[in-house]
């Protein structure tokens, strides 16, 4: 935590821009703790407030659009894979239906509240053959308030980041854990009920 | 239940793994809320903290850093530990300055 602090103090809003670029492309970087620190510095006066936001907010946008690209050049060969199988085929044109109409919100979702699966969901998304502009418009929105959420929390409560980023990060784990054992505890809750009527 | 069990093993597995992680990480963000405190509260000055940020923190008047000698910032933040690479001392030294001054401008407030 202290040497990505550390690194804002020294390097300013590139590192922040950086930082936030790279995370939406599965970098393990605690960009949350960047954007904090970032927003610290500008309440400090180190650092200007409009050009920490505009930095995390260029390097998301960025880097979501980047793995989405990915995720598309890289579909259209598991596509191509799929074909030659008809039961594949038929399991991939379900999953790509599924992408289409409700990627979006998905999209919106783990931009900021579930942040952790972001990259996932980019990818997955450009595989499934979400609509560009779609994709775009919901992740820009959701990236606002990503990036707004933490360079302006770390803003105001400037002194207290280091006790801000424990408890914020490990809210974001709980959030993201809690959200994928609901998930499974359903699909395995329909498991057994699916079970019980055989 | 034992026929369930072995069809669904890897999902299972991972739902109690997941809400193993759920209280986890619950636990923590308890705790760490239970035990918030200010940096200012703490009154420890760290390697990474600009001359900046500590007179933000600390609401230290401006003088209060010039005295140490830090030069005023042109442009760019500072944390201690460049301001120690620069004087090519130990960051610990800096910091005991800082901390020092700090001591000092309290006691003249609560005098």
């Amino acid at each position: 935590m202290r040497r990505f602090f550390e690194l804002v103090a020294t390097y300013g809003v590139w590192v922040v821009g950086v930082s936030s670029f790279l995370s939406c492309l599965l970098v393990p970087i605690p960009t949350a703790l960047v954007m904090l620190a970032g927003g610290a510095f500008a309440a400090s006066g180190d650092l200007s407030l409009m050009a920490v936001l505009g930095a995390a907010y260029a390097g998301a946008l960025l880097g979501d659009q980047t793995g989405f690209r990915i995720g598309r050049a890289f579909g259209s060969r598991l596509i191509n894979l799929a074909e030659r199988r008809p039961k594949v085929q038929d399991r991939f044109a379900k999953a790509r239906d599924m992408v289409s109409e409700k990627g979006g919100p998905a999209v919106f979702f783990s931009t900021w509240l579930l942040a952790p699966l972001g990259p996932w969901v980019n990818i997955a998304a450009g595989a499934g053959g979400l609509n560009g502009v779609t994709f775009t418009l919901w992740d820009a929105a959701g990236e606002a308030i990503w990036v707004g959420f933490y360079v302006l929390v770390g803003y105001t409560f400037a002194s207290d980041i280091q006790s801000l980023a424990n408890i914020l990060s490990n809210a974001v784990g709980f959030v993201v854990a809690g959200v994928l054992t609901l998930g499974f505890g359903v699909l395995l809750l329909r498991r057994w009920r699916a079970r019980e009527t055989v | 239940m034992s026929v369930f069990f072995k069809q669904n093993r890897v999902l299972i597995f991972a739902f109690a793994l997941l809400l193993a992680g759920s209280l986890f990480f619950g636990w923590n963000t308890f705790q760490h809320t239970a035990h918030y405190r200010a940096a200012s509260q703490d009154s420890s000055v760290e390697a990474w903290m600009t001359t900046r940020y500590i007179a933000h923190t600390w609401r230290l008047p401006r003088e209060t850093m010039e005295s140490l000698g830090f030069e005023r910032q042109s442009d760019g933040p500072r944390p201690l530990s460049k301001i120690a690479d620069e004087r090519g001392v130990p960051v610990d030294t800096v910091i005991a300055e800082v901390e020092a001054a700090i001591a000092a401008h309290l006691a003249e407030m609560t005098q």
